[in-house]
């Protein structure tokens, strides 16, 4: 369900000017201003639920944090936060086997929190597949550049098997996606989803914040999608 | 003790030093230099250098660097700082922090020939075009003063915006953005805080508090009218502006604008030598 800017500033009194700073800030993203044409012209909507919920989280953070904290702390996905090896090593998702093999793949020992995502992704496909480390390593190798162009998480991280081999696929979420009947399709998983659990199960360890309701939430335990 | 140098030929520097003064190609590494002259194509590396002024070509990885003033293409890699960095020629970085960055010389008598191309994420204070350039890459600046056309395909966001030359593309989203009004502007759209298109540009306490390199004092434009389809913020002032749909929290319709429709929340004032098709109080 959507909401008009106009409504949207009515309902939260807020101004054009601080609509348009938090999105500068990286605190709304983007992709939720939607454009449509109107009878005046055209005119910006928003997703009604995450927006309400985003602005009221925000002018209740606002004054006891700057607003680069405040998108580091709703925003991962779009805040400069580098998560180590020690943070990884908290992260129960990510499978500690594979954390040399994602320094090696990945040629560094500090990710992004949307890189953070694929990680986890590339952990539950192993322990569902029993893949290899080897197997996993060439993933990481193949997607390592594709990621790199990915600024928010509503993507679906797709595994592939053709003649013996592993492949990533990465497409936006609400898209369907063809592939070459040879390219047989073993498992998904949405990163939206692992965001939000991560989100919620470790926003103390790493001052991240929630805003799904805790009931919508998907987990993901011993490789399994649970809904809760 | 730190000792200078004068070369003419290929040269290759490793420590600390004074002054460099090099006629030919040079490579310098692991080294603290004050002042660094080269006519040539110069590759630093893993390097502090003060002042540096080349013409030739710069291969840089990795470096901390004063004062840039170049003439030739350049490419940086990995995380570069530089405070204050001039460039006449093409540009490609990873990452480039600058407190002020400028593209093209100040000067009107220096010509160049083609328009510079930059590629890659830079990051900084202050931003100011004087010579037409195409931008491939990301600009994250708190100021971004354009005195000469920019191509990109992104929106500009920034603190505050300055247009002080025509201008073709999508979107800005600034906290204050001011723009010239000139024929040659046509804009989809401008949002933030206060947006204000004038005929004449005086320096304000705000402008002048802005580190920069360019002086800006009491521009005019070329009376021609600027047109920008989209403008929503807080505070608008326009002249000399055509728009289709404009809305604000306090607005000023000035002379020779002509806007299809206005919505205003607290205040409007409409000139009498303005067009204004439908205004709206929300």
């Amino acid at each position: 369900m959507l909401i008009s800017k106009k409504e949207l500033l009515q309902e939260t009194n807020i101004s054009y000017g601080q609509l348009y700073r938090w999105k500068r800030e990286g605190l709304i993203p983007e992709e939720w201003f939607i454009k449509q044409p109107t009878f005046t012209g055209q005119e910006t909507f928003f997703p009604k639920k995450k927006i309400l919920r985003r602005i009221k989280k925000i002018q209740e953070l606002k004054n006891q944090y700057s607003l680069e904290e405040l998108a580091r702390i709703l925003a991962p996905e779009v805040s400069e936060r580098n998560f180590t090896e020690q943070d990884l090593r908290i992260i129960e998702e990510v499978d500690l086997a594979l954390i040399p093999c994602f320094f090696k793949s990945f040629g560094k020992n500090n990710f992004t929190y949307v890189e953070l995502l694929v990680l986890i992704a590339l952990s539950i496909f192993r322990k569902r597949h029993n893949l290899s480390i080897d197997d996993v390593e060439m993933l990481s190798k193949g997607i390592k550049d594709a990621i790199n162009e990915l600024k928010q998480v509503d993507y679906i991280c797709l595994l592939l098997k053709s003649n013996g081999e592993y492949f990533l696929m990465l497409y936006p979420e609400n898209t369907g996606v063809m592939t070459d009947e040879r390219l047989k399709k073993i498992s998904e998983i949405n990163l939206n989803e692992i965001s939000s659990s991560i989100k919620l199960k470790y926003r103390k360890s790493f001052h991240l914040d929630i805003e799904e309701e805790e009931n919508e939430l998907l987990f993901i335990e011993g490789g399994e999608e649970v809904l809760t | 003790m730190r000792s200078s140098s004068i070369a003419f030929g290929d040269r290759h520097y490793e420590g600390n030093y004074n002054r460099l003064a090099i006629a030919g190609d040079a490579e310098i590494t692991n080294s603290d230099v004050k002042k660094v002259y080269c006519a040539g194509d110069l590759s630093i590396s893993k390097s502090t250098i003060g002042n540096l002024k080349f013409a030739g070509d710069l291969e840089a990885d990795s470096v901390t660097i004063g004062t840039i003033k170049g003439a030739g293409d350049a490419s940086f890699s990995g995380l570069c700082k530089v405070d204050n960095c001039v460039m006449v020629g093409d540009l490609e970085c990873d990452m480039l922090e600058c407190e002020i960055l400028q593209n093209g010389p100040r000067s009107e008598r220096v010509n160049t020939t083609s328009t510079p191309t930059w590629e890659g994420v830079f990051k900084g204070e202050t931003f100011e075009n004087f010579k037409e350039l195409a931008l491939e890459g990301e600009i994250e600046f708190k100021n971004i003063i354009l005195s000469a056309p920019l191509s990109t395909k992104t929106e500009i966001s920034c603190d505050n915006f300055y247009l002080f030359s025509g201008l073709t593309f999508g979107s800005i989203n600034a906290e204050h953005t001011f723009i010239l009004a000139s024929s040659n502007v046509h804009l989809d759209t401008v949002t933030g805080c206060t947006v204000e298109v004038k005929k004449e540009f005086k320096p304000g306490k705000e402008f002048k508090r802005i580190r920069k390199n360019g002086k800006y004092n009491n521009l005019c434009s070329d009376n021609g009218i600027a047109s920008v389809d989209n403008i929503e913020a807080d505070n608008i002032y326009l002249e000399n502006t055509k728009s289709k749909y404009i809305c604000g929290i306090n607005v000023v319709i000035g002379d020779l604008c002509i806007v299809d429709r206005v919505e205003y929340q607290d205040t409007i004032e409409i000139s009498h030598k303005a067009i204004v098709n439908e205004v709206v109080k929300t």
